[in-house]
């Protein structure tokens, strides 16, 4: 037990270094892409979920997604690049985020509170 | 409902008959001539296409929540108004376009938000008529999200430089130009609200008729 503990707290007071390093391409694909996914997810999710039961459900998940998803991947690309170009152009990527954070307070609120009404017959 | 059905459609179709003689009769604008006339047939539109959207999102809402299927027979008639007259919209807005900019179609916020906003309606009705059943509840959900999405393509034009004209373009119309345009809006309007009573009728005698179709059967 001794014997355990010191390596324990060793092993906890080494942790991974923080990720405070410079901003590499793969860093900011790694965020994009946790981006991505945490904005699409909750209606995402919605949408598959509920057509699980319908007919033609193959179908019918990009004719319904893509409308909604379009001007959030829009939003995401856009700001991307404003920070990605030769000057970064950071007023145009923060209005990006913020309209992205409007979309992202809409959606989720929405698929929160119409998921139990639509899963619960 | 019957009783007001008559007068609404007198009142709608001596307006649609007044109309063109008032927007013939407006004043020139000074930079787009002729062409700024189609404004009187484009701004109407897409305000009766928020309507409809507006009451196609609350009573595809009541119907997911109370479960009322008059609501969702409302909403369906509903959505189908607002792809029409988003259609219109889409129509009456590159034929100024092409005039004004020089091209038909531009990918710019404004123009690409409305399609999008046509599309999510669309969905709603490939929805309800491929989704088998159950579909009704599901394209409840679109609706609600396509209200959702409505105010974002209403303030699109404010928050991106785009190349649509601003809101702020209606209450800044000239004196001449301010009385055609609302005559016109309220025609559409009206239009709206005689094509809801009527789509919501017929879904109302498919209801019947199928319930009682089911009655015999059984």
């Amino acid at each position: 037990m001794t014997t355990m503990t010191p390596t324990g707290t060793a092993a906890q007071a080494a942790p991974p270094a923080a990720p405070r390093g410079k901003v590499t391409q793969a860093r900011v694909l790694h965020s994009e892409w946790i981006k991505l996914r945490t904005l699409r997810s909750t209606f995402y999710t919605l949408f598959a979920a509920m057509l699980v039961r319908a007919r033609s459900r193959d179908v019918l998940l990009p004719i319904l997604l893509y409308p909604i998803i379009i001007p959030v991947i829009i939003a995401g690309v856009r700001g991307t690049a404003a920070l990605l170009g030769a000057e970064p152009d950071e007023p145009t990527a923060i209005m990006w985020i913020g309209i992205l954070a409007a979309f992202d307070a809409v959606f989720v609120t929405l698929a929160l509170w119409t998921f139990e009404p639509l899963m619960t017959e | 409902m019957r009783k007001v059905f008559g007068p609404i459609c007198a009142l709608t179709g001596l307006m649609f008959v007044c109309a063109p003689l008032l927007i013939a009769r407006a004043p020139y604008e000074s930079t787009m001539g002729l062409v700024q006339k189609i404004f009187y047939f484009h701004v109407p539109s897409w305000m009766a296409m928020y309507a409809a959207i507006a009451v196609c999102g609350i009573a595809s809402a009541v119907h997911l929540f109370k479960n009322r299927p008059a609501a969702d027979r409302l909403a369906v008639s509903a959505a189908e108004l607002a792809v029409l007259f988003g259609a219109m919209g889409l129509v009456t807005g590159p034929l100024w376009g092409r005039k004004a900019w020089g091209v038909w179609w531009q990918w710019d916020a404004r123009l690409t938000m409305a399609l999008l906003l046509e599309l999510v309606f669309i969905s709603y009705l490939l929805v309800r008529s491929y989704g088998g059943p159950g579909s009704d509840k599901l394209a409840a959900t679109v609706g609600l999200f396509g209200l959702a999405v409505s105010p974002f393509v209403y303030v699109s034009v404010n928050i991106w430089r785009t190349v649509h004209p601003l809101n702020t373009v209606v209450p800044t119309l000239r004196a001449g130009m301010f009385g055609p345009f609302w005559f016109c809006s309220v025609a559409f309007l009206l239009l709206f609200t005689l094509l809801l009573m009527l789509r919501t009728n017929l879904a109302n005698e498919q209801a019947l008729l199928d319930d009682l179709y089911l009655a015999d059967e059984e």
